[in-house]
C-alpha cells in the first residue's frame, strides 16, 4: 500500500490530542470529530493495519480533506496529514473503490485534457482573439491551466494583455495545453497523473521556453514538487514562476508602470498552494502595494495561517457543498476588515469566493492580475 | 442488504433528523467510532488496543439551544442516554458514551454572541473551541485568559462542565471564577438562564450547580464570562531553589505578600531534572499587566525567592516553558517513552489535587511513597495553580511494569487508588481541574461524605429518567 510510505505520519497523527482541530478547514464547517486530521489518519492507519479500505471509509478520505496544509503549520511534530490522505486515495484507487466523482474527474482529464468535463476544443475558445497572434515559440511560456481557462477566462485574458503591455516575449500552448495532472494526483490516480506529467513535460520542452509562468499555483506546485518526485523532469534550466513573482520582476525592471489610481480598500487571501505549499507570500503583497491609491489591509488570518478557500484537495469535484460552506470563512474575514475587494492569486480560490461575492453587496473578488490590469490603465485592459 | 437497525433505532434516528436535519445526525459506523473515547488513559487505551468499546448509537449536532432542548425531550421519550460532547479532550473519561445512546456534540453552537467592551464580558455559545474564542477576543484587543494546555482541542462547554483551569489561573481564576451567567438546558428539555451579573445574594448561585456537572445535570449552551484587555507586558522568570520545600515556601510568601503572578509553576526535584535538567526545584513565574505593575510584582517576587535561597535564572526558563507549553500534547517518536515502542505497555495518568500549603507538601510525599510502592512507577509533579490559601499539585504517574495487556487496566486502577487514598487521608480534594468523569466516580462518596446523597437527590429530581451522562460523577449507571 502507498500508505506504508507515510506510516509514521499516520500512526503519530492518529495518536494526537487533535491539536490542529481548531484550524482544520473541513472541521470548521462540519464540527464532527471524524472530520479532523487526527481521526482521518486513524481511519487510514486502521486500513493500513487491515491491508485494505472498507467501502464506508472511502468518503472520509475523499470528501473531507482540502489538503490545505494548515494542520501542518500547527503541528509541533511536523506531520502533514495531507500526505496520508493522498496515499490513502491512491490505495483506494488501486483497490478499485474510487468514488464516482473522482473517476469522472480522471476520465475527463484523460479524454478532454481538463478535470471539468469540458470539451478539449473549447479550451482557449474564450481567448481566440488574444492568442491568435502569439508565436509558436517564445522565451516565456504562460501555462494558463484548466481552472483559469474554464472558470476564470477573464483572468487569463487580462494576464495576456499585461504580458503584452510589458512587451514580454511569451506564448501559450494554445489547444495543445493539457491539465497539469494535479487533480489526478489529488484524487489518487497516480499512474494517470504521471502520464499527464510526461505529456506536459514534452509540450513544454517542445515550446522551447526557458521560463514558465502560472496564474494557477496548483499547476506550478505539481510541476515543481511532484513531477521531480516521479522522475518526470522538465528540461534543465527551465524556471517556474508564479504570475505574482513575474509581475514583481516586471515592476522592478520597470517594464510595467502602475499609474492608474485604484482607490479601494483591498485585502489579500494567500492561496494554500502558493503560500503554505510554496512559501510565496511577499510577491503578491509587493505587487498590490505598488498600486497607487490602494489601501491594503491584512486578513486576521494571513500568510501561513491563511484559511483555505475550501476547494483544495479535489473537494471541488467530490464535495462541492462543503466547499461552498467552507469558503464563507474567508468571505467573512474579508468583511470583518471592511474590504472592498478580496484579492487572491489562484483561479480556484477566486471561483470559490465568487459564488458568495456575486451575491453580496460591497465585496468583490479579483485575481491579482486583474487588479494589476486595472492599475495599468492600458487601452483594452 | 436490508435494514440493519432495529425499529426503535430507525425511529429515534428519524426523530433526531426531524429536529436537526439529516445532515446533522449520524449513525455512520466510522463517525460512531470517532466518538468512543476521550484523552484519558482509559479512553485512549481501549480502542487503541482493540479492546471492546461501546460506540454511541447516534451522533447529533444541534445548532440552537432549542434543538438541544428537543433532543433531550426525545431522549426522555425513548429513555435513551445522552452524552454531551464538546472537544472530547477530557482526561477522566467524562465523554465516553458508556451506555451508547446519543452523543450530543455541541460544537455547532459556536457563535460568539456579544463582546461587551465597556463592561468587559463576552457571551458565547459553548461549542466554540478555546483558541477560537481567544482569537475572536484578541482581534478586538481582549483576552479571556483561560489558556489550558488543551486550548487548541477543547471547547468552552468542556471547560465549564469540568471546572477547568488554564495556565494563567493564579491571576485570572479558573473558568468557574470567570462565569457571570449561564444558559442551561435541563434534562427535561427546559431551558433556564442565570443572570449575568458580577455577584448576587439572591439565594444559592445556580451557576455552581452546573459548573462541574459534566453533563449529568443538563447541557450548558451559553455562557457570559469576564474578559480583560490584552496585557501590555507579559514577563517570565526562572528561579532555582535548593529544594522543593524552599520553592513551596517561596510560593506561599509571594502569594501572602499579595503579589499576583499570572502563572507560577514549581517543579519537584524529579520533574526539574527530567524536563529542565535542573537540580533542586525550579520555579517559573510570569507577571503580566501594565509595565509599572509588572516591574513591581516581578521585583517583589524575586526578592522573596532569593530570601528562600532561590537563584535567579533570568527570563529564559520561563520563556522556554511558555513557548513549549503545548508540546507535551503532541505525539512524538522521540524520548525515553517513545523508545519503548508504539505498543509498549505503559500505564499512567494525571491525578491532580488541591489543598492548603501544609497539605501540598505532605501529599507530595505521601502520594509519591504510595505509588512508588508499586514496582516500576515513576512519580513526578509540579504545582501550578495557586491561591492565598493553598494550591494545586499536578502529579504524573507512569508505570511500565505490566508484563501483558491483561495486567494494564488493573495496574492503572491500583496506582490511582494508591494516589487517591493519600489525597483522602490528608484531606485534599480528589480533583482540582480535570473533573471526575469515569475514572474518579468511585471516590465521590469519600469526597462528599453525606453530601453526596444531596447531590444524588438533585440528580434524581432533575433527571428522573437518568438520561444525562449516566455512570459519570459517581452517579448511577443504566
Amino acid at each position: 500500500m502507498e500508505l506504508k510510505m507515510v506510516e509514521r505520519t499516520a500512526r503519530l497523527c492518529a495518536r494526537c490530542s487533535k491539536m490542529c482541530r481548531h484550524v482544520c478547514t473541513t472541521h470548521a464547517v462540519t464540527r464532527s470529530e471524524v472530520d479532523t486530521p487526527n481521526e482521518r489518519c486513524a481511519i487510514a492507519y486502521r486500513a493500513l493495519e487491515r491491508g485494505e479500505f472498507l467501502p464506508w471509509e472511502v468518503p472520509y478520505m475523499y470528501e473531507k480533506c482540502a489538503t490545505c496544509g494548515l494542520c501542518l503549520v500547527w503541528c509541533e511534530t511536523e506531520l502533514d496529514a495531507s500526505d496520508v490522505m493522498l496515499a490513502a486515495r491512491a490505495d483506494i484507487v488501486n483497490q478499485g473503490l474510487a468514488p464516482r466523482a473522482a473517476l469522472a474527474v480522471n476520465k475527463s482529464v484523460v479524454e478532454q485534457g481538463n478535470p471539468h468535463g469540458e470539451p478539449r476544443e473549447k479550451r482557449f475558445a474564450a481567448l481566440a482573439e488574444e492568442i491568435a497572434t502569439l508565436p509558436d515559440k517564445a522565451e516565456v511560456l504562460y501555462f494558463v491551466g484548466c481552472d483559469t481557462l474554464y472558470r476564470q477566462p477573464e483572468a487569463a485574458r487580462v494576464a495576456i494583455k499585461v504580458l503584452q503591455a510589458a512587451s514580454v516575449d511569451f506564448t501559450v500552448l494554445k489547444d495543445g495545453e493539457l491539465c497539469c495532472g494535479e487533480p489526478q494526483h489529488l484524487l489518487g490516480f497516480w499512474d494517470a497523473s504521471q502520464e499527464t506529467a510526461r505529456q506536459n513535460v514534452a509540450l513544454i520542452e517542445k515550446s522551447g521556453a526557458k521560463r514558465v509562468v502560472f496564474t494557477c499555483p496548483s499547476c506550478m506546485k505539481i510541476m515543481k514538487d511532484t513531477y521531480p518526485k516521479w522522475g518526470v523532469n522538465l528540461p534543465e534550466g527551465v524556471e517556474l514562476l508564479h504570475m505574482t513573482q513575474f509581475l514583481q520582476e516586471l515592476l522592478a525592471e520597470e517594464k510595467i508602470a502602475l499609474r492608474k489610481e485604484v482607490a479601494k480598500r483591498v485585502t489579500y487571501h494567500d492561496p494554500c498552494d502558493l503560500g503554505r505549499r510554496q512559501g510565496i507570500y511577499d510577491a503578491p503583497r509587493a505587487v498590490i502595494q505598488a498600486i497607487p491609491g490602494i489601501e491594503f489591509i491584512e486578513l486576521q488570518f494571513n500568510r501561513e495561517n491563511a484559511r483555505c478557500c475550501g476547494a483544495g484537495g479535489g473537494l471541488g469535484g467530490t464535495n462541492l457543498g462543503l466547499v461552498i460552506e467552507t469558503s464563507k470563512t474567508v468571505i467573512s474575514l474579508a468583511q470583518d476588515v471592511s474590504a472592498d475587494i478580496l484579492i487572491t492569486a489562484c483561479p480556484t480560490c477566486k471561483t470559490s469566493f465568487q459564488r458568495h461575492t456575486n451575491r453580496c453587496d460591497g465585496l468583490d473578488t479579483l485575481d491579482i492580475v486583474e487588479l494589476v490590469a486595472m492599475a495599468l490603465g492600458t487601452s483594452g485592459i | 442488504m436490508g435494514e440493519t437497525r432495529t425499529l426503535r433505532e430507525a425511529i429515534i434516528y428519524n426523530d433526531l433528523a426531524g429536529i436537526v436535519g439529516y445532515d446533522h445526525v449520524s449513525q455512520d459506523e466510522v463517525t460512531r467510532q470517532a466518538y468512543v473515547s476521550d484523552l484519558s488513559w482509559l479512553g485512549r487505551t481501549w480502542p487503541r488496543r482493540g479492546w471492546p468499546t461501546t460506540k454511541p448509537d447516534f451522533i447529533v449536532w444541534p445548532e440552537t439551544t432549542e434543538q438541544v432542548s428537543q433532543v433531550l425531550q426525545l431522549a426522555n421519550v425513548h429513555k435513551v442516554p445522552v452524552t454531551p460532547y464538546c472537544g472530547g479532550a477530557g482526561v477522566q473519561g467524562g465523554t465516553i458514551p458508556l451506555y451508547g445512546g446519543i452523543v450530543l456534540d455541541v460544537k455547532r453552537l459556536n457563535h460568539v454572541l456579544k463582546i461587551d467592551e465597556r463592561n468587559l464580558t463576552v457571551t458565547s455559545q459553548t461549542g466554540i473551541i478555546g483558541q477560537d474564542l481567544e482569537w475572536t477576543l484578541n482581534a478586538k484587543g481582549y483576552t479571556y485568559a483561560h489558556i489550558p494546555q488543551s486550548s487548541y482541542c477543547s471547547g468552552l462547554g468542556g471547560f465549564l462542565a469540568a471546572r477547568s483551569a488554564g495556565v494563567l489561573s493564579t491571576k485570572y481564576g479558573k473558568i468557574a471564577d470567570m462565569v457571570l451567567g449561564l444558559e442551561v438546558v435541563l434534562p427535561s428539555g427546559k431551558i433556564i438562564r442565570t443572570r449575568p451579573v458580577p455577584r448576587t445574594a439572591a439565594g444559592p448561585n445556580l451557576n455552581h450547580l452546573f459548573l462541574g456537572s459534566e453533563g449529568t445535570l443538563g447541557v450548558i449552551t451559553e455562557a457570559t464570562l469576564a474578559i480583560h484587555p490584552m496585557p501590555e507586558e507579559r514577563r517570565f522568570r526562572g528561579i532555582q531553589f535548593p529544594s522543593l520545600h524552599a520553592a513551596m515556601e517561596g510560593a506561599r510568601k509571594i502569594l501572602r505578600r499579595g503579589l499576583r503572578p499570572a502563572a507560577m509553576r514549581v517543579s519537584d526535584e524529579i520533574e526539574g531534572r527530567v524536563l529542565y535538567k535542573q537540580e533542586g526545584s525550579l520555579m517559573i513565574f510570569c507577571f503580566d499587566g501594565f509595565k509599572e505593575l509588572v516591574d513591581l510584582e516581578e521585583r517583589g517576587a524575586i526578592e522573596i525567592a532569593k530570601a528562600e535561597g532561590g537563584a535567579d535564572l533570568g527570563p529564559e526558563p520561563g520563556e522556554r516553558w511558555w513557548k513549549h507549553r503545548y508540546t507535551i500534547a503532541y505525539p512524538t517518536d522521540k524520548g525515553a517513552l517513545a523508545a519503548l515502542g508504539p505498543d509498549a505497555l505503559v500505564v499512567g495518568g494525571v491525578i491532580d489535587t488541591a489543598g492548603s500549603f501544609d497539605y501540598l507538601e505532605a501529599v507530595h510525599e505521601e502520594m509519591g511513597k504510595a505509588v512508588n510502592r508499586i514496582r516500576g512507577t515513576i512519580f513526578l509533579a509540579h504545582f501550578s495553580h495557586w491561591y492565598k490559601t493553598g494550591g494545586m499539585m499536578y502529579p504524573y504517574v507512569l508505570n511500565t511494569s505490566a508484563k501483558s495487556e491483561e495486567e494494564m487496566a488493573d495496574l492503572y486502577f491500583k496506582l490511582q487508588r494508591a494516589a487517591v487514598d493519600a489525597i483522602l487521608k490528608l484531606g485534599g480534594t480528589i480533583n482540582h481541574h480535570h473533573g471526575i468523569g469515569l475514572t474518579l466516580g468511585g471516590f465521590m462518596k469519600d469526597e462528599f461524605g453525606a453530601g453526596f446523597g444531596t447531590l444524588q437527590d438533585i440528580k434524581r429530581v432533575l433527571d428522573p429518567n437518568n438520561i444525562m451522562n449516566p455512570g459519570k460523577l459517581g452517579f448511577e449507571g443504566r
